[in-house]
């Protein structure tokens, strides 16, 4: 009775779970393409988007604070986790879990998510309700009430929340793993949920210090897409954000990375892993710091290498050789620091994790050697493009997307600009893109294995 | 009088939009009825099908026939090998694939507006003609069997499993729906070309379209896609369940930091005419996310879990009420308890007043929220296609729900929910798990 996924994702899903470490609710947003975006600003610095969408009668509000995991303070790593938590907690004005029971009962829904760089609260609702929405959300970016009867509980639930993603979870044990050697100085390197024994010491003190620092409107960027107009929007935000004060000016300051100088390895192996799995990570330039066009070369190789059932890699590893069940590639330029390229594979079965690791080097050192063709660079363009046609088929897509980018640093203007600058990428852009990133120093493999079985026995 | 009261009270409790969704029954030159729904925001189409017949219908001994099949379908057909078949299908985007569940056997098919003739000339290459080459053959049953033999340690997968043969015994929905490595193995291609041709046929097809299309060519687009299809093939049903009322606990012994906790009682089916009420009630209990019972009792007050929910599960042939949570091992019993107490609760008195009046209004605002896709959209019209609740149920839902009264309510809640039936399964380490007269059993063998 339990369904399972197509088994084609089989390889794909793992590795899709190693990302994951990082409390996502997120969606796998592809890529931003042009949608009719409008933007403007109140006066107390609070950015506001309008993605009009006009599918059904329902809105999307996301309100993304600039501060994320990697803003915390050492020693309490996983704070912006916690907080977010704990804004559920009530306001002044508004009880304890009031937010949720006042969404849910008008058939919305309301979460919250966390990630290195964003902190994201978002509701999904039938128009009608727009303005109780962001009436609650404009109260709860200065208004929240935290006393030790509520929030320790709460403590709790977040060491339950680890131990249900993480460490029952080996996959997730690699990823935390992984990031943490292959960033190492950079806050990126701790886990966006917390370190146990750091989590089990939080207090009330210092969720309310996290958000009297980062969360005022000039640190925040308010994002309504669905059944709305610009006027609707402007109108009611008027009304409810503009009254709040503008907050200290907040500056990201974060340990950098030192030069690269040496290739690392992490190995974890459990006796409940039926499958090996490998990743390999390259920090890799990000959009915010590209001094060229390296971010969209980095988006064009991925697809030429693992864009779905036409990729390369997928061709000569899955197809042809036969020695892969699942290869992917992923780039993420969007983080606010760094960027990442990203390598999954998992053997057939029986297979040997060494000998695809073997593959994918040999998969490079062509690569390095004879870049793309003409017709792999043409394909991966327009398979891109339509899919920036598909993404406006949704409602929350293009909110969350629009949320994650300008939280993370970029502009409304790069995001539109996004499929002309996919366009313009050329062989020689890419050749060069992976040139840079793929240098062994760069470079972090993981691998997860089963446990073998003379060990399994022992305590 | 009453008759003007009730009236009104809908009125009340309706929301005030209106969903524009025009819903069109049109029916093909072969005769093929499609739900369909025009939408020119954007230049896309999206079409959600299905036949009745999923794993569930599987046949012993080949099991799992239904999961490799929705792998296969677009790995080659007719003249098309794998890799041309899947080319054809990347260079254009368009977006093919294929699921089972339990009773039906769905796929979903979304491309750009001018793609429409070569998306249903290769839907219909895959349903009438697919290959099954012996490459895409062993490299999917080579997936689903590393998935196989990753549930045997997946304790969720544990969990499930355990459930399901405690409350349904030999019934084929308690199997495996990617079924067991040696069932899996015995799958042959024959096997395949036999589910294909048993399965697509027109008498148990349905079909939804939304999005950037016209009637005509809608009704084209089905009639190359499936016209070919035969009219009909013998398909034995699935018997009726009978869950267990029994109301037993087990333990599966299994080194897990965290343990999991799988429960469930019996249900209804969603025929059943008490379906709104017990569905209202099950919302209040355990479905309505950090507003439900459950979750603010065992996360909200205590923080012993991360989350905690309770489903109707409704199928065919009968239906479960199940639901499940995580937490440290030594929390378990507690967390059980609560669970009890407050199944026992719902049952003695029903939700408040209150609670119900929020549960409705959920209901009936949540609604808009199933149609901000195309894909969405048709997913559900086909899935309202499969319960045989008829064109008009888009608005017909509004007033069925806005019409449950508290005693409606009430009687659902004593007549369903009953804490002598529930059943649970923990995944976890035995030692530390304190739940006297628990039946406690090894984790099923490992490879």
């Amino acid at each position: 009775m339990t369904g399972g996924p197509a088994a084609k994702a089989a390889g794909l899903l793992l590795a899709a779970a190693l990302l994951t470490i990082a409390l996502v609710l997120a969606p796998r947003a592809s890529h931003a393409e042009i949608f009719e975006a409008h933007e403007f600003a109140l006066p107390n610095g609070l950015t506001v988007v309008v993605v009009p969408n006009h599918l059904s009668p329902v809105v999307v509000q996301a309100v993304v604070y600039k501060a994320g995991a990697a803003d915390g303070l050492p020693g309490k790593n996983g704070i912006a986790h916690f907080l977010e938590h704990l804004m559920f907690k009530g306001t002044e004005t508004l009880a304890p879990g009031q937010f949720s029971r006042d969404v849910d009962k008008r058939g919305g829904s309301d979460n919250a998510y966390t990630s290195q760089d964003v902190t994201v609260y978002h509701q999904e609702i039938a128009k009608e309700h727009l303005e109780l929405i962001m009436r609650m959300e404009a109260d709860r970016m200065v208004n929240l009430r935290l006393t030790d009867a509520i929030v320790l509980p709460e403590r709790d639930v977040v060491l339950q929340e680890r131990g249900e993603r993480i460490d029952n979870q080996s996959g997730a044990r690699l990823g935390e793993a992984v990031d943490a050697v292959l960033y190492r100085n950079h806050p990126y390197r701790l886990p966006v949920i917390g370190w146990r024994h750091e989590m089990e010491a939080y207090t009330t003190e210092d969720a309310l210090d996290f958000y009297q620092r980062f969360y005022a409107p000039n640190n925040a960027v308010l994002v309504v897409g669905g059944d709305v107009t610009v006027e609707e929007v402007r109108r009611l935000a008027e009304k409810h954000f503009a009254p709040i004060p503008k907050g200290e000016t907040v500056t990201r300051q974060r340990l950098q990375e030192p030069p690269p100088s040496a290739l690392r390895r992490v190995a974890l192996s459990d006796e409940r892993v039926r499958q090996p799995h490998l990743i390999r990570s390259y920090l890799a330039p990000n959009h915010r710091n590209a001094t060229g066009n390296e971010g969209y070369a980095l988006t064009v190789l991925s697809e030429i290498l693992t864009g779905g059932t036409a990729g390369r890699l997928y061709l000569r590893m899955v197809i042809e050789q036969q020695s892969a069940l699942g290869i992917d590639t992923g780039y993420d330029g969007g983080a606010h620091d760094i960027g990442r390229f990203n390598f999954y594979g998992t053997p057939r079965q029986g297979g040997d994790l060494a000998a695809l690791e073997q593959e994918i080097d040999r998969q490079i050192a062509i690569l390095l050697k004879d870049g793309v063709t003409g017709q792999e660079l043409a394909d991966a363009k327009r398979r891109l493009q339509i899919a920036t046609v598909k993404a406006r088929d949704s409602v929350s897509g293009p909110v969350f997307m629009v949320a994650e980018a300008l939280g993370k640093g970029r502009t409304l203007a790069d995001m539109q600009a996004w499929p002309e600058r996919i366009a313009a990428v050329t062989a020689a852009d890419v050749l060069q893109a992976a040139t840079q990133v793929f240098q062994p120093e760069n470079s972090v493999t993981g691998t997860l294995l089963p446990r073998p079985a003379q060990e399994a026995s022992q305590p | 009088m009453i008759m003007r009261l009730l009236v009104l009270a809908c009125l009340l409790v309706l929301p005030r939009w209106a969903l524009a969704l025009e819903i069109q029954s049109v029916r093909s030159d072969s005769g093929i009825e499609i739900w369909l729904v025009e939408s020119h925001v954007n230049p896309i189409v999206s079409v959600a099908f299905g036949f009745k017949g999923g794993s569930g219908f599987d046949p012993a001994g080949k099991e799992g026939v239904a999961e490799l099949a929705s792998g296969l379908l677009d790995e080659g057909a007719g003249d098309v090998e794998s890799a041309a078949f899947q080319k054809r299908l990347t260079d254009r985007g368009i977006d093919f694939s294929f699921s089972t569940g339990l009773d039906d056997f769905t796929g979903r098919l979304r491309f750009l507006r001018d793609d429409r003739d070569e998306a249903a000339e290769l839907l219909r290459l895959a349903l009438s003609t697919p290959r099954f080459d012996s490459e895409p053959v062993e490299r999917i049953r080579n997936a689903l069997l590393i998935e196989i033999a990753q549930d045997e340690t997946d304790p969720n997968s544990i969990a499930g499993r355990q459930l399901e043969e405690m409350m349904l015994g030999e019934h084929p929905y308690a199997r495996p729906s990617k079924g067991t490595a040696p069932t899996m193995n015995a799958i042959t291609a024959d096997d395949l070309r036999q589910f294909a041709r048993q399965r697509f046929v027109r008498s148990r097809l349905l079909v939804s379209i939304v999005g950037d299309v016209s009637v005509e060519d809608a009704k084209g687009f089905v009639d190359r896609a499936f016209g070919s299809l035969p009219q009909d093939a013998p398909l034995q049903d699935v018997p009726p369940i009978a869950p267990s009322k029994a109301g037993r606990t087990r333990i599966v012994d299994f080194p897990v930091p965290q343990a999991i906790v799988h429960f469930a009682q019996p249900g209804i089916p969603r025929s059943d005419p008490d379906f709104f009420p017990a569905y209202l009630v099950n919302y209040v209990l355990g479905a309505g996310g950090f507003s439900a019972r459950l979750m603010t009792e065992v996360r909200e007050k205590r923080g012993l879990v991360y989350g905690i929910g309770s489903d109707l599960w409704t199928f065919d042939a009968g239906g479960l009420i199940a639901g499940q949570f995580q937490t440290d091992p030594g929390k378990v019993a507690e967390a059980i308890d609560i669970v009890r107490t407050e199944w026992r609760r719902m049952a003695d008195k029903g939700p408040t007043q209150q609670e119900l009046d929020d549960a409705k209004t959920y209901l009936l605002g949540y609604y808009p929220r199933n149609f901000t896709s195309t894909m969405e959209t048709a997913q559900v019209l086909r899935s309202l296609q499969f319960e045989r609740l008829g064109i008009d149920y888009v608005t017909r839902r509004q007033q069925e729900i806005a019409a449950v009264t508290i005693e409606d309510a009430r009687r659902a809640a004593k007549g369903l929910f009953d804490a002598s039936q529930l059943t649970f399964v923990v995944v976890g380490p035995a030692d530390r798990i304190q739940l006297p007269g628990a039946e406690v059993v090894k984790a099923p063998a490992q490879n």
